[in-house]
């Protein structure tokens, strides 16, 4: 199934070919896209998605992502002006959104800065303890919700997300994937900033969700009130990555640690990873992709 | 200075290298890091360059430095 993948991908854009290559050539990073694929083959069989949809839900969103930064190279601007065009655009359109989820999903395993992330998430939630009430906050592809739930056994988890094709996507996925903890899920179609709850939570996941508002810092002002005194956040961003349904332009690093600490949180752990491996001189000077992921807790007062 | 001589500068920038030499045979797979966040910092300083515009889909279908000099020779009637 990989070589079928891989091959199709390689044919239709050969620069993909360049950058997957060096990156397989990783340890492990092989047998993590085959448990993928393998495990991943139960969802498409149900959901009647061939491997060769997959390749083009990929090949659709590397082609809408170079558009997007073809763009943000010529004007210094992301493409999608605000966030209710994205939700016009693209988080209520189920095809489109569909296809980008299931595109961005497979590039967990194809590339370096997205796995980078993934890993850093799996390592953050082994050793969380099985107790309180868990939220997600923009479940997307629904894989980092499949992991929370081979985690977290028992504990209830909430799932909010914009886009009523994300939560179809994920419910769909934690089906077919993990259908004993079904009951456990909540999914609601909500902006995050109109949710009222009376649930305090001990773990929220907010993965790649405040670039695509204009106000992420309400966001994260609003998950303080929601989350319990020890409870921690992981959180995931990025800086200069336009796409097509990215709002919020975070230039640099330290503005997205500078905005944490406003929201009144520390940083416990964080990750970074750009999508190219090159010095910080040149990722700056060319504004190149810098994915950024962190576990928060709150600030002592 | 020839099409090639101005492209050539943009090249060497781009890979930070000031000795890279390319002709209309060179592809992305002779240079390392030639990928498609280099194809698209090469159109927009081409852009600048030569004062045009590309359209969004040559993005994928450049593949070495002739289809760069075969598009600006194109917009630029030389």
């Amino acid at each position: 199934m990989r070589n079928q993948l891989l091959s199709y991908i390689y044919e239709r854009n050969p620069a993909q070919e360049k950058k997957i290559t060096v990156f397989l050539k990783q340890p492990q990073v092989l047998d993590e896209l085959d448990e993928f694929l393998t495990s991943y083959a139960g969802y498409m069989s149900v959901s009647g998605i061939t491997i060769y949809d997959l390749a083009d839900a990929y090949l659709g969103m590397v082609a809408e992502m170079c558009t997007a930064r073809l763009e943000f190279t010529r004007t210094g601007k992301y493409p999608m002006p605000t966030q209710d065009e994205a939700k016009k655009g693209v988080y209520d359109n189920q095809k489109v959104m569909t296809s980008f989820m299931l595109g961005l999903g497979l590039s967990q395993f194809l590339w370096s800065q997205h796995s980078s992330l993934f890993m850093f998430y799996k390592a953050s939630i082994s050793n969380l303890k099985d107790a309180g009430r868990f939220l997600e906050v923009g479940s997307g592809h629904g894989l980092f919700l499949k992991e929370l739930l081979t985690k977290i056994r028992k504990s209830d988890v909430d799932v909010i997300d914009i886009s009523a094709a994300s939560i179809k996507l994920s419910k769909e996925i934690i089906l077919a994937l993990e259908p004993s903890a079904i009951s456990r899920l909540h999914f609601l179609q909500q902006d995050i900033l109109t949710f009222i709850t009376a649930h305090k939570y001990s773990f929220i996941t907010i993965g790649e969700v405040l670039e695509h508002v204009e106000h992420p810092l309400d966001i994260l002002l609003s998950l303080r009130n929601i989350l319990t005194e020890n409870g921690r956040i992981y959180v995931s961003t990025c800086a200069n990555c336009p796409t097509l349904d990215h709002v919020f332009h975070f230039e640099t690093l330290d503005q997205i640690r500078d905005m944490i600490h406003t929201a009144g949180f520390e940083i416990e752990s964080e990750v970074v990873a750009p999508a190219e491996c090159c010095s910080m001189e040149r990722l700056i000077k060319k504004k190149i992709d810098i994915v950024f992921g962190a576990i928060l807790k709150r600030k002592l007062q | 200075m020839t099409v090639l001589d101005r492209l050539t500068a943009i090249f060497r920038d781009e890979f930070e290298d000031s000795a890279l030499v390319i002709n209309d045979s060179t592809t992305a797979n002779q240079i390392e890091n030639w990928d498609s966040l280099a194809t698209i910092n090469i159109i927009v300083a081409s852009e600048w360059e030569f004062k045009i515009k590309f359209e969004n889909l040559e993005i994928q279908s450049i593949r070495s430095v002739g289809d760069f000099l075969r598009i600006i020779e194109d917009r630029t009637g030389r």
